[in-house]
């Protein structure tokens, strides 16, 4: 009895869409596991059907040698499990979740211990709902591992976060287990692998990969292209989002600028005297751990929040005093879906290119362009709520290049897409700014930095560094952008 | 003790949430205070319009009678057309025109017209003027000297309003209101709180402990109950003491029943509740099927024992409509053993009903499965 | 201004389709008014069916008997019971078995007899005041038609006023009359409420309205195009019933369909007003849902539909002021039933254009609050 999971022939469909694929496992207990995927790859699926929330549709699996369905009570006892959003009650406190989770697993616990480790000690009487990202996710992890289980299930404990806290999030793991202890850890950043014994890669619930991640490759850039071999390959074509693409000619050298821009609340400062420049066709990167004031200073630009001191101008237009003008020139892709989940494909684009003032045949025009560039056009009628994430980041692209601004703000843009996806995202990007268009772009993916022009990297509300991303790693004296990242925020600390 | 640290956690919820509080006790407290000052049933005062074409002294008393009448406000008009105007327009709810040979006809011992009209469109109103005017008529012909020979009607028929002498409508409807106001706090409150936990992902946390369906439902009904009793007592407070309602019967006996309906209530409120994995369809369902039929189908205002025999089948399975004569029956006639024994028996059938259908909703896992 | 159209047109549409293209939608905005039409037409009535009465009858003579049957073949009476002692008659009206007693003393037929006046006692159940004092109303009615035919029996010459009642729009006085023109108001009500109050805290809620304000839409675009759909819908969804209440249920409508119209259109425009100022100050769909719930009920009870606004306390009288159904009730059954005069329904109108200013005033004022954070 060496094994923790054995599956043979797993298969789940919810009303037949596929979303587990005849999986056959088996992990042997006390490993690190990875379980890596894009959104939509199945990976929750498999969580839940290891622990019985979920029944399988066929084929048979095995949790610490009992059937999860009829055995349920048994395995719980033996089971720790972080769903996403961390299950935690945003409106209790840190201790009363603890306190909440003990007495659901019937154990005590030596809370002074937990809270030490955890570094929540201080937070202790806060609520759930006020803790800052990285500190929920540790809380979550902290719940989930009362009463000492067998076997860990963390399900995306790192999603939105920066790599200098998720490097932090696993060494919390780490030391808080036992050699016989099994975690598994699901993630949609491939780079993750490289700290675990074992990964396992979904893609579109089938298991495309197992094993030993340095079997894959020795750095990032090599590893990816292996995994989207995998995934069945991807050949880059030109894209044609910049053909036939006009942008208005503004003379002046900086496209998108940002004077001293302040948000106070209360005292503290959220963002501190940001200025930069954005030159025509320019990407830049705006970097930095969670609550840096990255989301801030974007809120600040589309005058969406408005600034304590300082203005931010967009081709020259003050976005404060002339918003609608403003706006006019600019592309917006918010950082979680937020086109309309009831209406249809056709009609999201519809409706945007209306709101942008577009009207009759040019319309029309613009609409297939955008349905024929993005793949969309098989999916025109379809609600926007059943597409496939990476569909739904197309189309939210679509929605803000339908319009031909000369200027776009990409707020975490490529979260939880897969392998192939994010090529295509960037490949898209990256031609717009050949012809002139000014991207505004945040990420945690610290590869994707490297096709900036420009980063600036953020720290408690100020700018730490503004530089190209080689002068960066230079500077940081690291091997790659992730490094940089790390030391140089560390040097802050 | 699983279901402790549950109620503990609900506790806390409640406690953080203004909303719930605002549910509890200002909402009622407001419905309260419109039931009492806004809505008035009996002593509704009328504006009739009188054309008098019958000049004659005689009359005068009359003329008195309906001046000094509790009900009635009048206005005297010289012209039917004006008279007649103003009744379409909503300034009258109704008009009395007497004609020129009114008395010549009574003290020629014959009969005299009189002519009432009434605004249909104001079904109820039209009824009260109806009743007014004739009562006021026939009072004023048996106590004129016209009707020397007859003073009073040969069968005369003495009304007693039992329970209610004073025939005050607010002895009934603020007790009866407060049927309508548990339910819709009981369905407020608990409508949403497990949809809310599928919304926010807690459910997934919670179903992977070794929690019990019965420490999961238990876990949700006590704290409600606690609340929901806590609102229901303060709310009595408000009836009997703030807004003065007699209360002949018994305090405890009232908490009991108040207590059965209340599991009623909270029954229908985590049946929905549980039924819905968004808080926006829990929401509706409250809404539109919840509220409403309590109001309407209750026998609060409208009688059950005049519609027609589906729709009385119908309340049957409405916990408002027994709680409704219990609690009409206990605040106005005192303790009766029969009605408290008879409505507490229904409710506690539908209650246990409910709660094993509740139960039966919960499921443990994200989706049913067929146990293999 | 051009380009400000076409925004406003696409919100508009969109806006409809949000509406429309969920069928667990349509359906929650088509079934609900029309299944509580039917419903409330077909099960609810003032007047008092189906009376049963327990009556102590101490005279057992021709004359009682006489009476009583004029019971028996009441229209409104069902069962009669015959309690043998005054204690059994309180135990059946205690119990409800039955909602009226009825008591005649043994000198009952002696005194008619001797023309004298013969007390009757009759009991009501005051538990259910506003039911008892109609149907007691039933029992002077029975009782007064006895008397003038005993009347002209004795050839008592005495004079008569004879009550000629005409009422007026609706003859019969039928309640289900005036409660489906009442619920056609109430109906309108709770509609264009919901999908107002809705539009913008649902936005909020999924995040979709913040990709609304990056777009070049002004606030007070998006304000027109939130108005302009719940108004269409439910102003549709208005007409729909009032067909339904004329044609299938036959109470005739009387006035101007111009002036019905359009004050239909003026008093849903100041509900909608209220709607969206309650959107415009909730973060989440509950919040909406309570502030729907908190505005409705008042509004419907101080509205004159339970009892008259005159008759309320003073403090109630100024605050149904600001009560766009008052006004909407007021004229909606003037026109319907009465063919109410055109002065007077603009003289309710404009307190009901004003409330809706106002709102729309005040939601644009927290909507700017709202977007700051």
């Amino acid at each position: 009895m060496n094994n923790c999971i054995v599956t043979k022939n797993l298969t789940k469909t919810f009303d037949n869409v596929v979303a587990l694929d005849n999986i056959n496992l088996k992990l042997t207990k006390g490993k690190l596991i990875a379980l890596l995927g894009a959104d939509g790859a199945g990976k929750t699926t498999f969580l839940r059907t290891i622990i019985g929330l979920i029944c399988a549709t066929n084929g048979t699996i095995s949790t610490l040698g009992f059937n999860p369905i009829e055995d349920k009570e048994k395995i719980v006892n033996l089971v720790g499990y972080m769903p996403q959003k961390f299950g935690l009650y945003e409106d209790l406190t840190v201790e009363e979740n603890l306190n909440l989770y003990s007495k659901l697993k019937n154990v005590k616990v030596n809370f002074d211990n937990l809270l030490e480790f955890t570094t929540l000690k201080p937070f202790k009487k806060r609520l759930a709902g006020k803790l800052s990202g990285g500190m929920k996710q540790k809380l979550g992890i902290a719940c989930a591992i009362i009463g000492d289980p067998e076997l860990l299930i963390l399900d995306e404990p790192s999603v939105g976060v920066d790599p200098l806290s998720r490097i932090e999030l696993l060494d919390l793991v780490k030391k808080t287990i036992t050699d016989k202890t099994t975690v598994i850890w699901s993630s949609s950043y491939l780079d993750e692998s490289y700290n675990f014994d074992l990964s396992i890669i979904l893609d579109k619930g089938k298991v495309i990969f197992e094993g030993d991640t340095k079997t894959l490759g020795n750095n990032l850039v090599e590893f990816e292209s292996k995994v989207i071999n995998l995934m069945g390959g991807y050949i880059e074509t030109p894209s044609r989002i910049a053909q036939n693409y006009h942008i208005s000619d503004y003379k002046e050298s900086c496209v998108v600028v940002a004077k001293n821009l302040s948000k106070r609340y209360g005292d503290f400062w959220a963002v501190k005297d940001n200025s930069f420049c954005i030159k025509k066709g320019e990407i830049f990167g705006l970097l930095g751990p969670n609550g840096a004031g990255k989301s801030t200073t974007f809120k600040m630009m589309c005058a969406l929040i408005k600034p304590t001191s300082g203005e931010g101008f967009i081709q020259g237009v003050n976005v404060e005093k002339n918003p609608t003008k403003a706006r006019s020139h600019l592309g917006y892709m918010a950082q979680k879906f937020s086109l309309y989940s009831r209406l249809s494909v056709y009609d999201n684009l519809d409706f945007f290119s209306g709101v942008y003032g577009l009207k009759g045949v040019e319309k029309k025009k613009r609409i297939d362009r955008i349905l024929e560039i993005f793949s969309l056009e098989p999916y025109k009628n379809s609600l926007s709520f059943d597409l496939p994430l990476g569909f739904k980041q197309r189309l939210s692209l679509g929605c803000a290049l339908i319009h031909e601004p000369s200027v776009l703000f990409l707020d975490e843009p490529t979260s939880g897409v897969d392998a192939i996806q994010r090529k295509e995202f960037w490949n898209h990007i990256r031609l717009l700014s050949k012809i002139g268009v000014s991207v505004l772009i945040t990420t945690h993916f610290m590869d994707e930095a490297r096709f900036c022009d420009n980063i600036s990297l953020f720290y408690q509300g100020e700018i730490i560094a503004l530089d190209t991303p080689s002068n960066l790693i230079q500077k940081a004296g690291a091997r790659d952008m992730q490094e940089a990242f790390i030391n140089l925020i560390k040097e802050r600390k | 003790m699983i279901v402790f640290a549950l109620i503990k956690k609900e506790f806390y919820q409640i406690i953080r949430d203004p909303s719930s509080i605002l549910i509890a006790f200002v909402l009622p407290l407001i419905i309260l205070v419109l039931y009492r000052y806004g809505v008035n049933l009996d002593t509704v005062k009328i504006t009739l319009g009188i054309k008098n074409d019958d000049i004659n002294p005689r009359i005068s008393t009359l003329i008195n009678s309906f001046d000094h009448s509790d009900y009635i406000k009048t206005r005297f008009f010289n012209s039917k057309e004006q008279m007649y105007k103003e009744i379409k327009n909503s300034k009258l709810k109704g008009a009395i025109i007497i004609p020129n040979d009114f008395t010549k006809n009574l003290l020629r011992n014959e009969t005299s017209d009189v002519f009432v009209i009434t605004d249909g469109s104001e079904a109820n109103l039209a009824n009260f003027v109806q009743s007014y005017t004739n009562s006021i008529l026939n009072d004023w012909l048996y106590s004129s000297d016209f009707k020397y020979s007859l003073n009073s009607p040969l069968i005369s028929p003495q009304i007693r309003f039992w329970y209610n002498q004073d025939i005050n409508s607010h002895y009934f409807i603020l007790p009866g209101s407060l049927a309508v106001t548990m339910n819709l706090i009981g369905m407020l409150l608990t409508a949403l709180v497990i949809s809310r936990e599928w919304e926010r992902g807690t459910i997934e946390a919670i179903y992977s402990t070794k929690i019990t369906k019965l420490d999961f439902v238990l876990g949700k009904y006590i704290p409600y109950f606690t609340l929901g009793m806590l609102s229901f007592i303060f709310n009595v407070f408000l009836c009997i003491y703030v807004f003065r309602i007699p209360f002949l019967g018994s305090l405890l006996i009232l908490f009991f029943v108040g207590g059965l309906y209340l599991f009623c209530c909270l029954g229908v409120g985590l049946l929905i509740s549980s039924s819905y994995k968004e808080q926006f369809s829990s929401s509706q369902m409250a809404l539109s099927f919840g509220l409403l039929p309590a109001l309407m189908l209750s026998g609060l205002i409208y009688p059950i024992s005049s519609m027609p025999k589906f729709f009385q089948l119908l309340t049957s399975i409405l916990p408002p409509r027994y709680f409704i004569t219990f609690i009409q029956s206990e605040f106005m006639a005192g303790t009766i053993a029969k009605i408290v024994l008879i409505n507490s028996l229904f409710l506690s059938l539908l209650g246990v009903g409910l709660f094993f259908m509740v139960k039966r909703n919960i499921n443990l896992r994200l989706e049913s499965c067929k146990e293999v | 201004m051009q380009g400000s159209l076409t925004r406003i047109k696409a919100l508009i549409k969109k806006e409809f389709l949000t509406i429309f293209k969920d069928p667990k939608n349509r359906s929650l905005i088509i079934i609900p008014p029309i299944l509580q039409l039917f419903v409330f037409a077909q099960a609810i009535t003032l007047e008092v069916r189906n009376i049963d009465i327990s009556i102590l009858d101490y005279s057992k003579t021709p004359s009682s008997r006489e009476l009583i049957s004029r019971f028996q073949n009441s229209r409104w009476f069902n069962r009669i019971y015959y309690p043998n002692t005054k204690e059994q008659l309180k135990e059946d009206i205690d119990l409800k078995k039955s909602q009226l007693g009825l008591i005649i003393e043994n000198d009952f037929e002696k005194n008619i007899n001797r023309r004298k006046t013969a007390q009757i006692l009759v009991i009501a159940d005051g538990r259910q005041t506003n039911s008892a004092s109609i149907a007691s109303s039933y029992v002077s009615n029975i009782i007064a038609t006895y008397n003038l035919e005993l009347e002209e029996k004795f050839d008592i010459k005495a004079p008569k006023i004879n009550v000629v009642i005409r009422n007026w729009f609706n003859p019969n006085i039928e309640y289900k009359w005036f409660l489906t023109v009442s619920l056609i108001v109430m109906l309108a009500l709770v509609l264009s409420l919901l999908l107002s109050a809705l539009s913008i805290a649902r936005e909020r809620e999924l995040g979709t309205f913040s990709q609304l304000s990056v777009s070049p839409l002004s606030n007070d675009e998006i304000l027109i195009s939130k108005t302009i759909p719940p108004l269409i819908v439910a102003f549709v969804s208005s007409i729909i019933i009032t067909l339904i209440v004329a044609i299938v249920f036959k109470v005739p409508f009387l006035g101007s369909i111009f002036l019905y119209l359009i004050s239909t259109l003026t008093s849903l425009f100041s509900i909608i007003g209220i709607g969206l100022f309650i959107s415009s100050i909730s973060y989440t769909q509950q919040q909406a849902i309570l502030g729907v719930f908190a505005f409705q009920t008042p509004a419907v009870l101080l509205s004159g539909f339970v009892s008259p606004v005159e008759d309320m306390p003073l403090f109630f009288q100024y605050l149904s002021a600001i009560n766009p159904i008052r006004y909407y009730m007021l004229i909606n059954k003037g026109i319907y039933f009465k063919s109410m005069d055109a002065k007077t329904v603009f003289e309710n109108l404009v307190p009901l254009i004003l409330i809706a200013f106002l709102a729309l005033f005040v939601a644009r004022l927290s909507f700017k609050l709202k977007t700051e954070e």
